[in-house]
């Protein structure tokens, strides 16, 4: 019986394509709607780090002075970001846990393929060998720098795919140089990455959660003074810093670089939290940390994700408020459902007069509301594809993409929320008398 | 056939109620040909929608072929309806949108047979009602008499015992009508029951045996045609 349904379903939605279509458009516009509101969440709230997120940790200390309690309106009062001083310190200490400061920088690079002028698009990241592993960042081409040059710095640097490109026209350029920075910096490039881009950028939240492009090149830390390059992104302080140079926030108290270790055990992560703890009191005995509660932070990836916010509070009333908005579309359809089926009426008594039971009736308008169902899914997902595409333009990102998961579920809650709308309209029909329409037609 | 012993139907609302059949009692053999008269108002769709198992009654007992129809269910007497009856109405009830091949299979459809025996059946049931070259047509393309014809045709293709018809010739004209009447009593004398409902004292007349129906009760119940006591007598010889 069920192809017979499925026959007399698409009959009956042809019989009636102004009514079937408004069904049709009022349930892809509740799908379309919610399922971009969904996948945007789905987007945010994915979790990159994967089986690392409990063993990367981001390092945050109270670097700040006695006429504050608390850094900004940080819910635990640690700054986010860290002072050059303490991430040098940091990674100069005696423990062998696999760890990188970070920041970013903007650098302009010269292509080696003629009539290409210099570009500024492609971010640095300056970080020390070990952000490669603990990242996985993995490699087209040779590797990461020795690790001798974190310590004894050289103009060595990792490309990506995208930058080798555009550098060199692709292949393997491994040992070949290229000129930075300035136009008068030639670095020797030892390693070419596979493009990395995690989304949300979670090594770095200062600039945005997303990204367009990833880094397209990454730079020993240890060069920081020499390139003598300003940092991209947040650079904030607690008390005034007379900064005329580069080397003026290198050594002062701003908060601008982030920390990451890497502890794969418990033990490890309490050893370093001691650490951390002992650090803060030295430099509180130093004359910084002047605060009364000189302390330090660790936060895994899922942490760090959750304190700066990726997912808003906004968001989330998004999503409620596009599950609300398919809830009246589907309100709306069982309306329309109940005129359309109202209409059947009379052939619903033929067919009772017949010898059809009530679930069968009942079976056989829901099979079409289901069909309208499948119908509504597939237009919701185009109507979800232009709200993703909106979403990249307005973010300037390509997160949220259209997936089997998506198509899936698109599909699968237009039926089940077809299926849902259907029940009222369908048990209405199949419980009328069916005498009542059989003498007039 | 159709046995009803006093059987009564009361639509009650909050204000009043009204008693559609009183004490109604009919016993319809095989094989007869009934025609039910009566004023409008008088119970008589009432007796039909019952005696189709559309519609549950108050009081009463109510045998079909001998089954007591009283205490089945939903499900129960949908079957017991695609197997045993067939109907036939006065605005012939062909779903406008299904071609006459797949009208004509609705009830085959709910009655589950393959669909090689529902197409011999079809096919059969076209030919006998003289529209075999029809099939794929629209109930619109047809003329009135034809709907009727194909109605008559999905009544008839799953092989009923027994035929219920509401005024089958209420829309017709005179010939049309007479062809249909023709066609029944053609159906009736190979041994298919029909009850029949109509206005028309000329097709009671046709009939074996016209019962009135008035205020729901039957106040009359006659033999026509022919001497009545001698049909009577033959048809409880057969029963």
């Amino acid at each position: 019986m069920f192809n017979y349904y499925i026959k007399m379903g698409l009959k009956n939605i042809r019989q009636t394509p102004v009514l079937s279509s408004l069904i049709v458009f009022a349930i892809a516009l509740g799908i379309g709607t919610s399922m971009t509101m969904i996948s945007y969440y789905q987007a945010m709230a994915y979790n990159p780090a994967g089986a690392k997120s409990d063993q990367l940790f981001s390092v945050q200390l109270a670097a700040y002075g006695d006429d504050m309690e608390t850094w900004g309106d940080m819910p635990d009062g640690l700054p986010r970001q860290m002072t050059n001083i303490d991430s040098s310190n940091l990674r100069l200490a005696a423990n062998s846990f696999p760890q990188s400061p970070l920041y970013r920088v903007a650098p302009v690079i010269e292509s080696r393929r003629k009539d290409i002028a210099p570009s500024l698009d492609f971010e640095g990241l300056m970080v020390d060998r070990d952000f490669f592993s603990m990242f996985d960042v993995e490699f087209e081409y040779g590797g990461a720098w020795d690790a001798s040059i974190d310590l004894d710095p050289a103009k060595q640097v990792v490309i990506s795919s995208s930058l080798n490109d555009w550098i060199f026209g692709g292949g393997n350029n491994v040992g070949k140089s290229f000129v930075m920075a300035d136009g008068v910096k030639e670095f020797t490039v030892v390693g070419i990455s596979k493009d990395w881009n995690p989304q949300p950028v979670y090594y770095d939240l200062t600039g945005g959660a997303f990204s367009q492009e990833g880094p397209g090149l990454f730079l020993p830390f240890a060069l920081a003074k020499d390139l003598d390059m300003f940092p991209q992104g947040n650079m904030s302080g607690w008390r005034n810093a007379n900064v005329r140079g580069f080397a003026d926030v290198l050594k002062s108290e701003y908060v601008w670089q982030l920390y990451w270790i890497e502890l794969k055990t418990a033990d490890e992560v309490a050893a370093y939290k001691d650490f951390l703890a002992q650090y803060a009191q030295e430099q509180q005995k130093l004359g910084r940390f002047a605060n009364p509660n000189p302390r330090g932070g660790l936060k895994t990836v899922q942490q760090w994700l959750e304190y700066n916010e990726v997912i808003s509070e906004d968001n989330r009333v998004m999503v409620g408020l596009s599950l609300l908005f398919l809830l009246v579309c589907l309100v709306n359809t069982v309306g329309l459902l109940m005129a359309k089926f109202l209409r059947k009426m009379n052939e619903s008594g033929v067919r009772r007069a017949l010898g059809a039971n009530k679930g069968q009736i009942f079976n056989q308008y829901l099979v079409e509301v289901g069909l309208l169902g499948v119908l509504g899914g597939f237009m919701g997902l185009l109507l979800s594809i232009a709200g993703l595409w909106g979403v990249r333009i307005l973010y300037r990102t390509d997160i949220a993409q259209l997936d089997l998961s998506l198509v899936l579920a698109a599909i699968g809650l237009s039926i089940f929320s077809a299926l849902l709308t259907g029940i009222f309209p369908a048990y209405r029909v199949c419980n009328a008398n069916p005498s009542v329409f059989l003498k007039a037609q | 056939m159709l046995k009803m012993n006093n059987i009564s139907k009361v639509f009650a609302t909050d204000l009043i109620e009204t008693h559609a059949l009183r004490e109604f009692s009919l016993d319809v053999k095989e094989g007869e040909f009934v025609t039910v008269t009566g004023p409008s108002g008088s119970g008589k769709t009432t007796f039909l929608n019952i005696a189709g198992l559309l519609e549950n009654y108050t009081g009463g007992e109510y045998l079909l072929d001998g089954q007591d129809v009283t205490a089945l269910n939903d499900n129960q007497r949908s079957r017991l309806r695609n197997q045993k009856i067939g109907f036939i109405f006065q605005s012939f009830n062909l779903i406008p949108d299904l071609d006459l091949f797949d009208n004509i299979d609705v009830p085959l459809r709910y009655r589950g047979f393959s669909a090689a025996d529902r197409k011999q059946r079809i096919e059969h049931a076209l030919e006998r009602v003289g529209l075999s070259a029809r099939a794929k047509h629209l109930p619109s393309q047809l003329s009135g008499g034809q709907q009727q014809r194909v109605a008559i045709a999905r009544a008839l293709a799953g092989e009923p015992k027994f035929l219920l018809a509401d005024e089958p010739t209420g829309n017709l004209d005179s010939l049309m009508a007479r062809q249909v009447m023709e066609l029944l009593e053609e159906i009736n004398a190979e041994g298919t029951t029909i009850v029949m409902v109509t206005h028309d004292p000329e097709l009671a007349r046709r009939s074996q045996r016209n019962i009135q129906i008035i205020d729901g009760q039957v106040s009359d119940s006659h033999y026509g045609g022919v001497d009545s006591i001698a049909i009577q007598d033959a048809v409880a010889e057969t029963a």
